[in-house]
């Protein structure tokens, strides 16, 4: 019976969003394909079945505006991909993603309710695109998914952005409710400027999400883990933030524990001259126990190669910040190449540091994307 | 399996049907705030996505690399790139427009934004993002103000009759000697930008003193 209905509901989303494309006549559109091919290696102690590994997905982003004699009044974003690893047997290996799907309406000019799946409010990932990027920010760690079912409401005043989300806590694409929920919010000064600082605070009962093999912490998508070698939580219960299968809706993976957790946090960007600064912390509990998160990007273009662009990023992660060894510090260095207009090239190396380990762990990755995204 | 079978068609129903595809083009980051600030007596704003490909594609291309003196970038500039025009009103009247173009630069691509009244005469000019060591330069105010009040014609004054006493764009003068490449790719931006509201919205408005100048 459970099968019946997940195989009516994924038809139908998958339908719906095909006649979505051809349903929209008389309101402006954009309609945008994507590709991607992620491979890589990782030197995995604990899964020697799965150092190499290759994803492919395809997928769509549909972003439209209706206006009225009034001007713009409903916003739609609809991100989907469909994802094959090649690690899986064949019954394993295709997921479908659902990233966006909310529908935003204009209560006025910097007021509007945002109702949907969407990221939460909190931290850096509000304002950066990481939908195709190799380099993520702390929203799994701070939150574990990175788009839940819910409410939000947006609004500024004076030089203050601020938003408010409700939201299920859930994480993944089929809503659930079991007690558990997620209220974030951040208040920024102007969003979408040069220089971007930002403070923002969650309180949730929120699901932790069932172990995967392991995968870079780079990537999104199928594949967000970064467990090996992780340091694991006192009383070996499942680490709290890293899952692969976090924006997987089809098959149906059922996360585990609910976990009460809140965060406070600041995050910062600024775009000058030619270097781009991306930094974030936070600081917070996981039913009880002290945990914070440190990162800090640095993005340099090349003079000498049009659209060349070099990333480093650092990230300090502490899941019980009264016991050193739960801490690990992923170093990660990348190229980025705009090879078309559409076509974007990029590669990560990644040794993730673990300074208090009580053995030695060597924890490499490097992974190659080539990833299009356009006509 | 028929199952799988099924998603993976419908799936490239999705990705392949025959609707209007394009890359993400120039747009507002910000645009309630934007439009607030450079029009604080609107109500509101209509978004359109434009394409040349849905102006005379080719022909258009064309057209705007002969006035622009120099061939249109593939990357940044090809016809499906959809151009966010935004119709700011008062209540239900039209008072003005934002538009921004993406203008290739020596470090990257650079953002240029321009609001004009209904007749392309420009009200305000800015940098959305511009990689370049001077970005701090070419962002100050006594910059940028000197675009306030231009319209094509002075930048076609500037193509056809460089030094003229009419030449209101050759009085403008690079912000840092040290990048001047990026001056040239701003003043080239700005008349890209303005050709194309000149096609898309001002019905050709500024062909009559195109064609003066050239002396047809």
């Amino acid at each position: 019976m459970n099968n019946k209905i997940v195989t009516v509901v994924k038809l139908g989303i998958i339908l719906g969003c095909a006649l979505l494309n051809i349903s929209t006549m008389g309101e402006q559109k954009l309609n945008e394909r994507e590709l991607l091919f992620k491979g890589g290696y990782l030197n995995n102690p604990q899964d020697d079945a799965h150092r190499r590994f290759f994803i492919a997905a395809a997928g769509f982003e549909h972003y439209s505006k209706l206006s009225n004699d009034f001007g713009d009044f409903l916003t739609q974003n609809v991100q989907l991909r469909f994802t094959w690893d090649f690690r899986e047997e064949p019954k394993d290996a295709w997921a479908i993603e659902i990233h966006n799907a909310w529908a935003e309406f204009k209560l006025g000019l910097g007021k509007a309710l945002r109702i949907g799946h969407f990221q939460p409010y909190f931290g850096l990932e509000v304002t950066e695109d990481t939908h195709g990027a190799l380099f993520q920010t702390l929203m799994m760690q701070n939150v574990g998914f990175k788009h839940d079912w819910g409410l939000g409401y947006k609004t500024f005043i004076g030089p203050f952005d601020i938003r408010l989300g409700t939201q299920l806590g859930y994480g993944m694409s089929l809503p659930k409710y079991k007690e558990n929920f997620l209220v974030t919010t951040r208040i920024s000064t102007p969003e979408g400027r040069n220089t971007n600082f930002a403070l923002s605070g969650l309180y949730g009962r929120v699901f932790s999400m069932a172990h995967g093999h392991s995968e870079p912490s780079t990537g999104h998508g199928h594949g967000n883990t970064n467990m090996m070698a992780m340091p694991m939580p006192k009383e070996s219960k499942p680490m709290l933030v890293f899952d692969e299968h976090v924006h997987r809706t089809f098959p149906y993976k059922e996360p585990g524990d609910i976990v009460r957790k809140w965060r406070v946090g600041y995050d910062f960007s600024h775009f000058g001259g030619y270097l781009a600064i991306k930094n974030e912390a936070a600081l917070g509990e996981d039913d009880g126990i002290l945990v914070g998160a440190f990162m800090l990007q640095a993005e340099y273009p090349f003079s000498f190669l049009d659209d060349l662009v070099a990333t480093y990023q650092v990230k300090v992660v502490s899941q019980d910040l009264s016991d050193k060894g739960m801490s690990y510090i992923p170093v990660t260095v990348g190229l980025s190449y705009k090879v078309l207009q559409y076509l974007n090239f990029q590669s990560a190396y990644e040794v993730t540091l673990l300074p208090f380990a009580s053995e030695e762990v060597e924890n490499h990755k490097l992974i190659i994307q080539l990833y299009y995204f356009g006509t | 399996m028929k199952t799988n079978s099924i998603l993976i068609g419908l799936m490239a129903l999705c990705i392949f049907s025959n609707a209007l595809f394009g890359a993400t083009g120039c747009t507002l980051n910000d645009p309630d705030r934007d439009v607030l600030r450079m029009f604080p007596k609107s109500t509101g704003y209509k978004t359109d996505f434009i394409r040349l490909k849905e102006h005379g594609g080719e022909v258009t291309v064309k057209e705007i690399e002969e006035k622009l003196k120099g061939p249109v970038d593939p990357t940044y500039e090809s016809i499906d790139v959809p151009y966010a025009y935004y119709t700011i009103l008062k209540g239900k009247e039209p008072i003005g427009r934002i538009h921004g173009l993406n203008q290739k630069g020596t470090f990257g691509g650079m953002q240029l934004i321009v609001a004009t009244d209904l007749n392309g005469k420009i009200l305000h000019f800015y940098y959305q993002k511009i990689s370049s060591p001077a970005a701090r330069k070419f962002k100050q105010k006594d910059f940028t103000k000197q675009f306030v009040g231009l319209t094509l014609e002075d930048f076609y004054i500037n193509k056809l009759k460089p030094g003229s006493e009419k030449d209101k764009i050759g009085k403008i003068t690079s912000p840092t000697t040290d990048h001047a490449d990026d001056f040239k790719n701003t003043l080239r931006g700005l008349m890209k930008n303005l050709i194309q509201l000149d096609i898309i919205h001002l019905n050709r408005h500024y062909d009559t003193v195109y064609k003066k100048l050239k002396g047809e």
